[in-house]
């Protein structure tokens, strides 16, 4: 149990969860009907979306990558999913479609940064420049309704339940599992260093292709969650989700050059600042310093995680 | 003897033919699908040269190496029209004012950059991008999105013929655009710049300061950016909250276009110039077609990926 223990406190998503402790702590004396069912459902339902983005940016990281598509990929799902609603297409292939998509996008950026060798930085930040102007031709203006009768089913969820918290702990699930697999110690060592694991008779190029599809895969979920959660959809609405995953796995102690990491700090991380952007709105701040707070909070932390994790690095000896 | 070819100025400019031959064939598209639109050579110009100061910055932070990226320049570019508007509030005068103020916040952003990047060791594309945020929220929360558009009479004559044809704004791209070129050819800072970009170890042993020289561009990138936008400002003549926004994939475009390497190293700023007249060419181009935002921003980036496929491709592992 001490050894268990010690490797928990010891590992790098542990002060993502500490991060995450406190504000929920703090979030408790802020507001005032945190434990109030209606609001656990709101945080649940309006948070799932980036908390999928938040898992499948960090999958793609760990390898030694970055996807910047990520966000305006769920803006494209959303608006098609309400346009394939529209058209009248059954509401369980409409979820399926969306998937199709977010992975048929997955499988290109993959494809391109694996396979063509284009450093992900570009690769993926003109992809999400396409996909932005792809969403706008979609649905030029915000509008449309996904499946009522599913949407009813998403809010009102099993038991009381929504359903979007068990999306969460499905994703959390699959962050923290997927690391025991065998893809996902080909994941690692590719992040790691890639010459290495390349020369070690990996396919790093099909690991990395793998990595944008799932990565595309919880974009395609995100997307869908979105579009119940809000009942609606808008062209714009995953423009800036990005900036928050990226900070989100760096606080979560994954390392952006690759190889370093677990899903699960990214999933504290992103938990992290949810909770954050809850107390700055508690505070009752008018809209505009609230936005440039929730930035300064981000920077801090990002700077202050990077910090941190040099600082460990270097008492480990592995910098 | 023998001179290597690299250094004939005529083989200089052979590199330029394709971004030339280009922009003749856009423009001649541009007649063909749209009678009359040689007349918007002069505006094409115009616009052009904004997007050739500010991609300065880009080109000088993009040389020094180590995959460099400014991705704030957008929003410094926002802040500055902003500031502009609030500080000046239509007087001349307020003009001397304001652009020590904009300076200070360029050293300040750029500064925060340059650590981030060099020092932290974080990705420069995490750190801009999450510091652009920061400036978002900041010139957001000054102005309470309601910025003013009182523009001192001077700025307005920026869209205005000054010598011959050649508008003001022409006019001072150019001055800009021969002043870093000579900094960056002549001086001992711009030879600073290229031995950084082409091999930091080098440098180091060298003796020259990296961590410096590196920050310093960063600040320059935003300075310019913030300068450039009194003469966005001037031009527009309106103002809103994301007016720079679209600047920040256009001086990537631009720089990727005119043949600066993403390693580093090499490059000129006259490629960021033609870079730029190719890509408000092809804008212009495809607004006269009477083609929708939407469709141009897709068009836009996939004619990016296209590029960065065809100009960024890494090696491959097996030698």
């Amino acid at each position: 149990m001490g050894n268990y223990l010690k490797k928990t406190v010891k590992s790098t998503s542990f002060p993502a969860f500490v991060l995450f402790a406190a504000f929920v702590v703090i979030n408790i004396f802020v507001t005032k009907n945190f434990f109030t069912l209606s609001y656990m459902k709101g945080v649940a339902i309006n948070n799932a979306p980036l908390i999928c983005l938040t898992v499948g940016m960090s999958v793609v990281i760990i390898s030694g990558g970055i996807d910047l598509s990520l966000g305006t990929m769920l803006s494209v799902v959303n608006t098609l999913c309400v346009t394939f609603t529209a058209w009248g297409i059954h509401p369980l292939l409409v979820i399926l479609m969306c998937f199709a998509v977010g992975v048929g996008i997955g499988m290109i950026n993959g494809i391109v940064v694996g396979y063509l060798r284009i450093p992900p930085l570009l690769a993926t930040f003109a992809m999400s420049t396409i996909l932005e102007g792809l969403a706008l031709i979609i649905l030029p203006k915000p509008g449309g309704n996904p499946h009522q009768g599913v949407m009813k089913w998403y809010r009102a969820g099993v038991a009381g339940i929504p359903i979007a918290t068990f999306a969460i702990l499905a994703v959390a699930l699959i962050g923290a599992f997927i690391w025991k697999s065998k893809f996902g110690i080909l994941v690692r060592a590719t992040g790691y260093n890639e010459k290495e694991a390349f020369f070690s008779g990996i396919q790093t190029s099909r690991i990395k292709l793998y990595t944008y599809m799932i990565a595309g895969f919880f974009g395609g979920l995100g997307g869908i969650l979105m579009t119940y959660g809000i009942n609606s959809a808008d062209a714009t609405i995953g423009t800036d989700m990005c900036m928050q995953c990226i900070a989100a796995c760096v606080i979560g102690g994954v390392d952006l050059a690759g190889g370093q990491g677990h899903s699960l700090g990214a999933f504290w991380g992103i938990l992290f600042l949810t909770f954050v952007s809850s107390v700055i709105v508690a505070l009752g701040l008018d809209t505009f310093s609230q936005s440039f707070w929730s930035g300064m909070v981000l920077l801090v932390s990002l700077l202050g995680s990077v910090i941190l994790m040099k600082r460990s690095k270097k008492a480990v000896g592995l910098d | 003897m023998d001179k290597t070819s690299i250094h004939r100025f005529s083989d200089k400019v052979k590199v330029y033919y394709p971004v030339i031959l280009a922009i003749v064939i856009l423009f001649v598209l541009g007649e063909a699908l749209s009678p009359g639109f040689l007349g918007n050579f002069n505006n094409i110009l115009m616009i052009a040269s904004f997007l050739a100061i500010v991609c300065i910055g880009q080109s000088l932070v993009i040389m020094v190496g180590g995959f460099g990226l400014d991705l704030s320049i957008g929003a410094m570019v926002t802040l500055g029209a902003l500031l502009t508007g609030k500080i000046c509030n239509g007087s001349n005068v307020k003009l001397l004012l304001l652009i020590p103020i904009l300076i200070f916040a360029g050293v300040v952003v750029g500064f925060i950059n340059g650590i981030g990047v060099q020092k932290l060791k974080i990705p420069p594309l995490a750190m801009t991008l999450i510091v652009s945020n920061v400036v978002v929220g900041f010139y957001t929360l000054i102005t309470r999105a309601m910025p003013t558009l009182n523009i001192p009479s001077v700025l307005v004559s920026m869209g205005k013929p000054l010598i011959g044809p050649l508008r003001t704004m022409t006019v001072i791209a150019i001055i800009f655009i021969v002043l870093f070129e000579w900094i960056l050819r002549k001086t001992r800072y711009g030879q600073k710049i290229f031995l950084c970009g082409s091999n930091r170890n080098a440098a180091k042993l060298a003796g020259i300061q990296v961590d410096l020289v590196v920050i310093s561009t960063y600040i320059l990138s935003a300075v310019i950016a913030a300068l450039s936008g009194i003469i966005l400002l001037g031009y527009v003549r309106s103002a809103s909250m994301d007016m720079g926004d679209v600047y920040t994939m256009q001086t990537l475009a631009a720089v990727v276009i005119g043949g600066i390497k993403m390693s580093g190293g090499k490059g000129s700023l006259v490629g960021g110039l033609l870079g730029s007249v190719m890509i408000t060419a092809l804008s212009s181009v495809l607004v006269s077609v009477g083609m929708l935002a939407s469709m141009r921003i897709f068009f836009e980036g996939l004619i990016l990926l296209a590029i960065i496929i065809m100009d960024c491709r890494q090696p491959k592992l097996r030698q």
